[in-house]
């Protein structure tokens, strides 16, 4: 039931990072279908039984938590979360690593997976490896968590992380990071294992996610990150993605993302912002047709900046075009950051001065 | 410069609308609906404020309730916190300061020893008792202590077993990793080098390799990254810039990419911050981009480029967080149809304070009573406290150590000839121009400026006022501070084109205790001039202090002899003494 919950909760987009609800999905369930009488989930309170109940746990004595005299930030733990902490403790206190104690931080890392204690106990510097236990079972248990119910949480990443690391094997990996990109495709916690595993045809992959959103700004760093990681950016790379982040300004005019990485790639031009003869022309022909995307006009400004601080005489980029941009895009185009490109108005104008005078001094 | 704000017109803002440009995609439709449910929120606020023309209203009052109801009891539902307990602390605490809310000795105590309870016998804390310790829960929990300032508070810290913490959690690339065995990424490096300085851990063998490994996340767009090669993110972004500016090594990222990337965060039609380009607004983000800001700005005074003014738009963000991201009963929010919690409160109220300050300066949207204290851009505490846990912390014999504590602003402190020690005080050279004498002060930012007035008087005592008792001096000065009216009629009426850049006097709600940071060196520019209060003999005069190259110029005295408001009758002598020097 709390799977399904969740995927409902991920079809409204509920979730925006870095996010702690006063009410997770778990209380959730507990108390809008519990009254239905629903009890087919196996990890349901009413079925749960609770360790101080169980025959085989009647050795282990449990161990309450030491909030002190004053508790503070006092949480109103259910009965079933009080339980299977006190076990955990017991266990951590005593150093147990047997079966039982395996089952035990399952438990105990379903009830709260943001528990980082829990996770190191159970990881395969502690009880996995003091069992010598089947990885590939470990795997299916974190990835069922990762994908129905944790898929921004920091500690099962690490997990699973750990895990293939230590069998040398990424594999699974596209798969996993797939399914959860299908769901929420910015996902940054799985763009972080994505990178972590790197794979042939990963450049396809992050192609079809630009397809789907062109204003997906996580494929858009992932595409630059592959190409980094793989060919880097030779002259016939650099060429090749001018031509597809121009082809998708065109698109879009208004999609930072694609803007951003032209600025990305143009980066690695020797002759730096404004000395390609493609976007130049490219921007030009945009502006004249009328478009007047904040993103366009900022490029421009940086390109007058650019060449009034080299120097350079090309009549399109200069102080004037730039201060007038900036007054545009401060009144009309880009309001919210009036103040900022005031600023920089002054400052192409300050490069000039800082420019005049180098000059003079050289005289 | 306090200045009010007025809203923006719904006009302009129904111009802001997102434009899809006819591709409909999952970020235009998401973002269309949330620009929908903000608009409808600042309309509404269009009309009422009509009939309230104090709105939007901070409301603190519930906020407060909120707050501290959270601080003795959370419902089940915060479980999935439970290996976070100090940082519920920390945000519930920074929230109630930011409200300049006391809390009652008691209280403090408790919060002290249950943060006690969390820290590991091997060093660090953890996320509650028993937990491993963990660098972030390390971070919550000292951010808590100094919030909290006691003494009580500040021993918890096993500096000794945090310092080998620290070092067991440091990777041969400069990163840091969250915990044994657990995650390396930007968070680590921050939460690490926050705690040394803090504590007066840090050191240059700490930091090695890390400015490196840090400036290695700053991405294409930007922004800084979790770790290298991902995606520019305003959390990580903040954690980055902190700590190169602690390390003091600001300089090696590439500033006008990192203001191009943050100054874009901001909505068009919201207002508020969006964590990565093309994501949607939330309230948290207030605080993690807006205060890139103020570290952006000591950053441009080291290259010598003096701001005057926010460069994002602080009347748009104040906007959105008052009146999208308030909880009717109390508690604020990511945006309008979220959940409040602990986390959003804590991080939308420190960002609705980044955006009340600018340097001294106040730029408050709505009602007056909704400033906030200021919060210091590199640690999220107040000022104050962090100056006081510095100063507490600091070990004499090794001032060595304590000049490379971090200092956001150190430049521009020295830029002034003010240096600072590290332990919140520094030299203060005056030249008093009328009398051809040169004073150093050595001053610290409790000192109140009338306090500062009185030391130079003292200071200049031998010359030319031995025949007076220094009780007749610290009489005077007290008289101009005594009341709340006459030092907030001086900082706002009489003295604000002269105060706005020099000394901070923003807290006069304290004057009559003058003890809060008053005076610091982090607000001193070139170039403007301040009115200060001056005692000479039985007159009282005033004196402007112009910042002249590498000192501070006193001139311009006039006298207030018969200015028949100020009564010269004399007060209880112990009770002045102690209030001002």
């Amino acid at each position: 039931m709390t799977d399904i919950v969740s995927a409902i909760y991920d079809l409204m987009g509920k979730v925006a990072e870095p996010s702690v609800d006063e009410d997770t999905v778990k209380d959730k369930v507990d108390r809008i279908f519990q009254g239905m009488g629903d009890s087919s989930s196996d990890e349901s309170e009413t079925t749960f039984q609770l360790y101080k109940d169980r025959k085989e746990w009647k050795d282990v004595t449990p161990v309450p938590q030491d909030d002190g005299d004053q508790p503070i930030v006092a949480i109103d733990y259910t009965e079933q979360f009080k339980d299977v902490f006190d076990y955990f403790r017991a266990i951590l206190q005593s150093g147990e690593k047997s079966e039982r104690a395996l089952n035990l931080t399952k438990d105990a890392a379903a009830l709260n997976p943001a528990n980082y204690t829990v996770w190191q106990y159970r990881s395969l510097r502690e009880i996995l490896k003091a069992l010598n236990k089947d990885i590939n079972e470990e795997m299916n248990f974190i990835e069922k968590i990762i994908v129905y119910n944790q898929p921004k949480n920091y500690q099962v990443w690490h997990h699973r992380k750990i895990l293939v690391e230590w069998v040398q094997d990424a594999s699974k990996e596209k798969y996993l990071t797939e399914t959860v990109l299908a769901k929420d495709a910015k996902n940054y916690h799985a763009w972080q294992h994505q990178y972590f595993s790197l794979y042939d045809g990963e450049l396809e992959y992050v192609d079809s996610l630009i397809s789907d959103d062109i204003r997906n700004n996580s494929a858009w760093n992932q595409r630059y990150f592959v190409i980094m990681g793989t060919t880097g950016f030779t002259d016939e790379v650099l060429d090749r993605e001018i031509d597809y982040a121009l082809a998708s300004i065109k698109v879009v005019t208004e999609n930072e993302s694609a803007w951003n990485y032209l600025r990305g790639v143009l980066l690695h031009d020797k002759c730096g912002l404004s000395h390609n003869i493609k976007v130049t022309n490219f921007c030009e022909e945009l502006y004249n047709s009328g478009n007047r995307s904040p993103f366009l006009l900022a490029l421009i400004v940086d390109m007058c900046s650019e060449q009034v601080s080299q120097g350079t005489d090309d009549p399109r980029y200069n102080v004037e075009r730039a201060k007038s941009l900036c007054s545009e895009l401060a009144e009309k185009y880009d309001t919210v950051r009036a103040k900022y490109w005031n600023y920089m108005a002054e400052s192409v104008e300050k490069n000039v001065k800082k420019e005049e005078s180098q000059v003079e001094a050289e005289q | 410069m306090s200045k009010l704000l007025s809203l923006r017109s719904i006009e302009d803002i129904k111009k802001q609308r997102y434009r899809d440009e006819g591709v409909v995609t999952v970020t235009s439709l998401e973002q269309g609906e949330v620009e929908e449910a903000v608009y409808k929120k600042l309309y509404d606020l269009s009309l009422r404020i009509k009939v309230n023309p104090n709105l939007p209203e901070l409301l603190q009052e519930t906020h407060k309730c909120y707050l501290l109801d959270c601080l003795i009891y959370l419902s089940s539902g915060y479980q999935s916190l439970d290996a976070s307990r100090p940082w519920l602390c920390y945000w519930i605490l920074h929230a109630l300061a930011l409200m300049e809310i006391k809390t009652d000795e008691k209280l403090k105590s408790a919060v002290a020893q249950f943060l006690g309870k969390c820290q590991s016998p091997n060093g660090g804390f953890g996320g509650g008792p028993g937990h491993l310790p963990h660098l972030a829960a390390t971070y919550a929990a000292v951010n808590a202590l100094v919030t909290l300032g006691t003494e009580e508070a500040y021993n918890i810290i096993n500096r000794e077993k945090l310092q080998q913490f620290l070092w067991s959690m440091k990777q041969p690339d400069g990163s840091f990793c969250m915990h044994r065995d657990g995650e390396v990424d930007i968070r680590g490096v921050y939460c690490a080098l926050a705690v040394a300085s803090l504590t007066n851990l840090l050191s240059e063998e700490l930091c090695r390799g890390t400015p490196e490994w840090i400036v290695s996340c700053q991405t294409y767009e930007g922004g800084f990254s979790g770790c290298p090669g991902m995606e520019a993110h305003g959390g990580y972004a903040f954690c980055g810039l902190s700590a190169l500016i602690i390390m003091g090594k600001g300089h090696l990222c590439d500033l006008q990419a990192l203001l191009r990337w943050t100054v874009n965060r901001q909505m068009k039609l919201e207002g508020g911050f969006q964590g990565r380009t093309n994501k949607l607004v939330d309230g948290c983000y207030s605080f993690w981009q807006g205060a890139a800001f103020p570290l952006i700005y000591s950053l441009m005074a080291e290259e010598g480029v003096r701001v005057t003014d926010h460069l994002f738009d602080e009347r748009a963000l104040q906007e959105y967080i008052l009146t999208c991201c308030q909880h009717p009963q109390g508690g604020l929010l990511d945006k309008p149809g979220k959940h409040r919690d602990i986390y959003h409160t804590s991080y939308t109220l420190s960002g609705l304070s980044v955006a009340q300050h600018f340097m001294s300066g106040l730029h408050i949207l709505g009602d007056t009573d909704n400033e906030l204290a200021c919060t210091h851009p590199v640690y999220n505490i107040r000022p104050d406290h962090v100056r006081k846990a510095m100063i507490y912390f600091k070990i004499t014999d090794d001032v060595e150590s304590l000049i490379a504590l971090p200092d956001p602003m150190k430049h521009v402190a020295s830029e002034q000839g003010i240096v600072g020690i590290g332990d919140g005080s520094w030299n203060l050279r005056v030249l008093v121009t009328d009398l051809q004498a040169e004073r150093q002060l050595r001053v610290k930012s409790d000192l109140h400026i009338g306090g500062v007035m009185l030391r130079l008087v003292e200071d200049l005592v031998g010359e030319l006022f031995g025949r007076f008792h220094w009780r007749t001096r610290v009489t005077y000065g007290l008289l101009l501070f005594r009341s709340r009216w006459s030092c907030f009629h001086r900082a706002r009426t009489l003295f604000p084109p002269y105060l706005a850049t020099k000394f901070v006097f923003h807290r006069f709600k304290l004057a009559t205790k003058p003890q809060i940071d008053d005076f610091t060196p982090s607000t001193v520019t070139c170039e403007e001039r301040v009115v200060a209060l001056f005692t000479r003999s039985c007159e009282l005069s005033t004196a402007t202090l112009v910042a002249h190259q590498n000192s501070i110029i006193l001139k311009n005295r006039r006298s207030y002899q018969n200015r028949n408001q100020i009564s010269l009758d004399p007060l209880p002598d112990e009770k002045t003494k102690e209030i001002l020097v």
